[in-house]
């Protein structure tokens, strides 16, 4: 059996309760009222979403009725939420943000994606994109640009026309 | 001479009641037309009954309080004989429409001056007022991984991962903040964020490619994105407060389309006319629409600053802006050099100036039912934060970001309280209705911002 202590919310009014929530080895579930020993809730199996780990930051057990258990005990709810939910890709994603390594890594990545992007991206992209155009789009888009360019910068040539 | 009884509503609803309901049920209970049952919640103190008897005015307050309304009793003493008792307890009893008369207050100050003995016959204690900071357990260090692997999985999924980045964020920013022990939770789908900027996404390409190629479709474009503002801000504004709880209550915004238009696009071009003497009123208007229309369950919050709050701000801030901009002149002059720095340094002070200004401002003019908030931002602390974040921003080329939001963050809830008055048990959870991402993803995208 898990025992967590935290605040029981019953998501009809804002009213808090100090509680403990027991995980039994066979699902079952009891929040108790901490104070008077008072059984707030009993589930048979295990239907709860865990609110997944993200940092230290508080944790939320959502019950199935609207009921919610906030704790800031992570490493029981961490146990919980493996023997009972199974793993999540969401547990992996906590193992990438929680070490250094492998924030480094990401770090290196990103650097080395900027540079790898303008050397070798915006050229490749450029390319491509004027490759797959079609030629009316290069020809409109071609006098609009002589256009803007006719109104905006250039005017008309002091040379003749013959020379 | 008799006693008599007037019966005031103090220009409250009362927790646990909100505007739609409490006006509901005066046009059912008391068969008030739709006009008066507003004009009545929207008065700021009135007697809707006067010169009663104790039990007549005792009777119609309990009814009134069951919809809703924040009434007192007060007394007097008259030569003339008092009304009867008409009304009683219950919908079948209730008091009779032509029986509820609305007088100003002011009318009846007067005429508790002249009895000269005027008291308030609610006789329940004050509720107990206590301060409770908000607190922030945020870690730079902890933000700036999440910040990166977020930053890096996007990359890697070409985009798709960004709406599990945006929720992962705002789940750690809301998480590590608390009220009196009790967490904030963000509960947004990611999935429903990715719908939302996929939209949003494909109008924005077809803006940005259209406009390039055909300036007269790109204007037609820039009209249709004007028109949809007021929509995408009430959008927005919904979509985050329904993701947003406390206490297992979640919060709510129930602004309308036409309103948040004469907000955000009437009032805006009516600065433009007036050539910005209106701006603090627009502004003063903006900030009303977002406070009014937010709720905490089914409690709506309320805003008690005045326009003249806003333009005695906005004045204020000339102050500095007229001395700052002489300085920067004559830095130019004598010093040219040393012009962008200065220019720098006064856009800083200015930025400083104005968020804690209207942070302030606006946080302690805010109320939740009894409740209110207290900030007490500082201009000199503020604008030293603001200098090192942006320094250590440059100089590390974004990779301080993290830590700077955190720290601003930080700063920011250490100087907010809420000052409860009374219970803060008794909110009530509002209908919970669904809302589409769209609104708040295009806000994203074209950077409308609302200013929350």
């Amino acid at each position: 059996m898990i025992s967590i202590r935290g605040k029981f919310y019953d998501g009809r009014t804002s009213a808090e309760v100090p509680a403990v929530c027991f995980f039994y080895d066979n699902g079952a579930v009891t929040v108790e009222n901490s104070v008077d020993g008072c059984r707030i809730l009993s589930l048979s199996r295990f239907t709860i979403k865990v609110s997944p780990r993200l940092a230290d930051t508080t944790r939320y057990l959502h019950f199935p009725n609207g009921e919610k258990f906030e704790t800031q005990d992570n490493p029981n709810v961490d146990r919980i939420a493996k023997r009972f939910a199974g793993a999540r890709w969401t547990d992996w994603l906590h193992q990438l943000e929680s070490r250094w390594r492998f924030a480094l890594i990401a770090l290196a990545a990103m650097l080395l994606f900027v540079w790898g992007g303008i050397t070798y991206g915006v050229p490749i992209a450029a390319s491509g994109i004027a490759h797959r155009l079609p030629p009316s789009i290069l020809h409109a888009a071609g006098e609009h640009t002589l256009g803007i360019l006719d109104k905006s910068v250039l005017r008309k040539s002091d040379f003749d026309l013959l020379t | 001479m008799s006693i008599y009884y007037n019966v005031v509503y103090q220009g409250k609803i009362l927790e646990g009641f909100d505007f739609e309901a409490a006006k509901t049920k005066l046009i059912v209970n008391f068969a008030l037309s739709k006009e008066k049952a507003e004009k009545v919640l929207r008065s700021r103190r009135v007697v809707l009954k006067k010169t009663v008897d104790e039990m007549t005015a005792r009777k119609l307050g309990l009814a009134l309080k069951r919809v809703g309304l924040d009434v007192i009793l007060t007394k007097g003493r008259t030569t003339a004989a008092v009304q009867p008792a008409t009304v009683g307890f219950g919908p079948e009893t209730v008091p009779q429409p032509d029986k509820i008369s609305v007088t100003p207050a002011s009318e009846l100050t007067r005429q508790t001056d002249i009895a000269a003995s005027a008291v308030t016959v609610d006789r329940t204690p004050a509720p107990k007022t206590v301060v409770i900071p908000f607190e922030f357990h945020g870690s730079g260090r902890e933000y700036f991984k999440i910040w990166l692997v977020n930053i890096i999985l996007t990359i890697l999924t070409l985009g798709i991962y960004s709406a599990w980045a945006k929720v992962r964020h705002k789940k750690y920013i809301y998480g590590s903040a608390r009220l009196n022990g009790a967490g904030f939770e963000y509960l947004a789908d990611p999935v429903k964020i990715l719908k939302g900027r996929m939209i949003a996404g494909v109008f924005l390409v077809l803006y940005s490619t259209l406009s390039n190629l055909f300036p007269q479709i790109g204007f037609i474009f820039s009209l249709v994105l004007f028109a949809a503002v007021p929509w995408i801000v009430v959008r927005a504004l919904a979509f985050n407060a329904r993701n947003s709880a406390l206490r297992n209550i979640r919060f709510g915004f129930s602004g309308r389309v036409k309103d948040a238009a004469k907000a955000f696009a009437l009032w805006p071009i009516l600065v433009l006319l007036t050539l910005g003497i209106l701006a603090p009123y627009a502004y003063y208007r903006q900030r009303k629409f977002i406070v009014e229309n937010s709720r905490y369950g089914t409690t709506r919050f309320a805003l008690t600053a005045t326009a003249r709050d806003y333009y005695r701000l906005f004045l204020s801030a000339s102050v500095p802006f007229i001395i700052g901009v002489g300085l920067v002149a004559a830095v130019i002059f004598f010093l040219p050099l040393l012009a962008v720095p200065a220019a720098l340094a006064l856009y800083l002070y200015l930025f400083a100036f104005y968020s804690v200004k209207t942070t302030n401002l606006q946080f302690n003019s805010s109320q939740l039912a009894a409740h209110r908030f207290k900030a007490d931002l500082r201009i000199k602390e503020y604008l030293a934060l603001v200098i090192t974040n942006s320094l250590a921003t440059a100089l590390t080329l974004g990779l301080f970001y993290p830590w700077a939001k955190i720290r601003t963050l930080r700063y920011k809830f250490s100087r907010l309280s809420l000052i409860t008055s009374g219970d803060f048990d008794t909110f009530i959870a509002g209908e919970q209705k669904q809302v589409g991402s769209v609104g708040e993803e295009m806000s994203d995208f074209f950077d409308i911002d609302i200013g929350l």
